[in-house]
């Protein structure tokens, strides 16, 4: 018997972990994007994700950083401010605020975009990304995502395989119903 | 190999320590491999409760962790809860607090059960990645495997698996067996 490498099995890119920022669902399916705020491609795809975690049901949906520039003066400040947000348990609703069409990603649409969700407290938030507190989890994400094989955003792991998207979102949402055992072509 | 089914002695490095409750003259150790996701494991533990109860004297309770990712998604996050608020001195606290929340845990309702033991979320969120943390959940889950363990919860009595059910006195009277009372 080939005993399987803890690292693996356990805390592996499938794993959620605590720090990971979920959408729950009595779970079958975990369903992983690694996205970058600032990349068209993921504001694009957001509706479609949007459709497969709120209609698809069992799909447990775990949102991870993949910012594909992160050099100065960028300094991901979008996925910052997501994790800031978090900090205060608002992490979703900055999530969609980011993504929303016509945010744009500078300094000043990104706080304008934390009003705009209601962020509890805006202070902190400005805080936090002054002194960048979050950029350790924002590491976090990449290295995940590159030990995952992924190269560009927006990317998605469903259950621990890398879904290299060929056929565009619609493929995703088919690969999510297959796997978890619900499959209607 | 008995390190898996039985307790690590204590070496200095608390580090290296397993979570026990010891009975003070413990002679019977009761060794748990659990999953904070896992339905059976939560049944499980109000009988474990039970009989750290009524045998505080005789027996220590070891628990280690064994998610089952495969199963439950959010079996890691909650080990890492755990083991973080270890580092504030809350395992037990949080392990009692977890093991009673209605399935499924998430990360969300797992880090209100943390607030309302009164442990420091900001500081458990941080831990909850370290790799202090990381290492103790590895070396639970390998000690498991190295055990037999493939299902949670699986438990060992002075060294010995116990492969009876789980129905409510199963557990009890094997226990009782042990300590002879």
């Amino acid at each position: 018997m080939t005993e399987p490498r803890p690292h693996q099995s356990l805390l592996d890119n499938q794993a959620v972990e605590l720090v990971d920022h979920v959408l729950p669902a009595s779970a079958s399916v975990v369903l992983v994007e690694y996205g970058d705020y600032e990349a068209s491609a993921t504001t694009q795809a957001s509706t479609a994700v949007r459709q497969i975690r709120d209609e698809v049901d069992g799909v447990v949906f775990v949102y991870r950083h993949f910012p594909v520039d992160g050099r100065p003066p960028h300094e991901m400040l979008a996925a910052q401010a997501a994790e800031a947000a978090g900090a205060q348990d608002w992490f979703w609703p900055m999530h969609d605020a980011l993504l929303a069409r016509g945010t744009p990603k500078s300094f000043a649409g990104i706080l304008r975009a934390a009003r705009r969700c209601g962020i509890p407290d805006y202070a902190r938030l400005v805080a936090e990304l002054d002194a960048g507190e979050h950029l350790p989890k924002i590491e976090r994400d990449i290295a995940l995502a590159v030990e995952a094989g992924v190269t560009g955003v927006p990317a998605f792991v469903i259950d621990g395989h890398l879904h290299d998207d060929p056929e565009g979102l619609a493929s995703l949402r088919n690969e999510v119903q297959r796997r978890r055992g619900n499959y209607t072509p | 190999m008995a390190i898996a089914s039985e307790p690590i002695r204590f070496t200095g490095d608390t580090k290296r320590m397993d979570h026990c409750v010891r009975g003070l003259g413990s002679r019977v150790v009761l060794i748990e491999y659990g999953d904070f996701a896992c339905e059976r494991s939560a049944w499980a533990s109000s009988m474990v409760k039970g009989i750290r109860r009524h045998y505080a004297q005789e027996v220590a309770f070891v628990f280690r962790h064994y998610p089952r990712i495969d199963l439950h998604p959010f079996a890691v996050a909650a080990a890492q809860a755990c083991e973080a608020a270890d580092l504030q001195g809350g395992f037990w606290k949080l392990h009692d607090a977890l093991f009673e929340q209605p399935r499924p845990l998430d990360p969300v309702e797992i880090l209100r059960s943390a607030a309302e033991v009164g442990l420091n979320v900001r500081r458990l969120r941080v831990d909850a990645s370290s790799s202090v943390v990381r290492e103790r959940i590895e070396r639970d889950v390998s000690f498991g495997r190295a055990a037999g363990v493939v299902a949670t919860p699986t438990f060992f009595i002075k060294g010995a698996r116990y492969d009876g059910d789980l129905a409510p006195l199963g557990l009890a009277d094997a226990v009782r067996g042990a300590v002879g009372r």
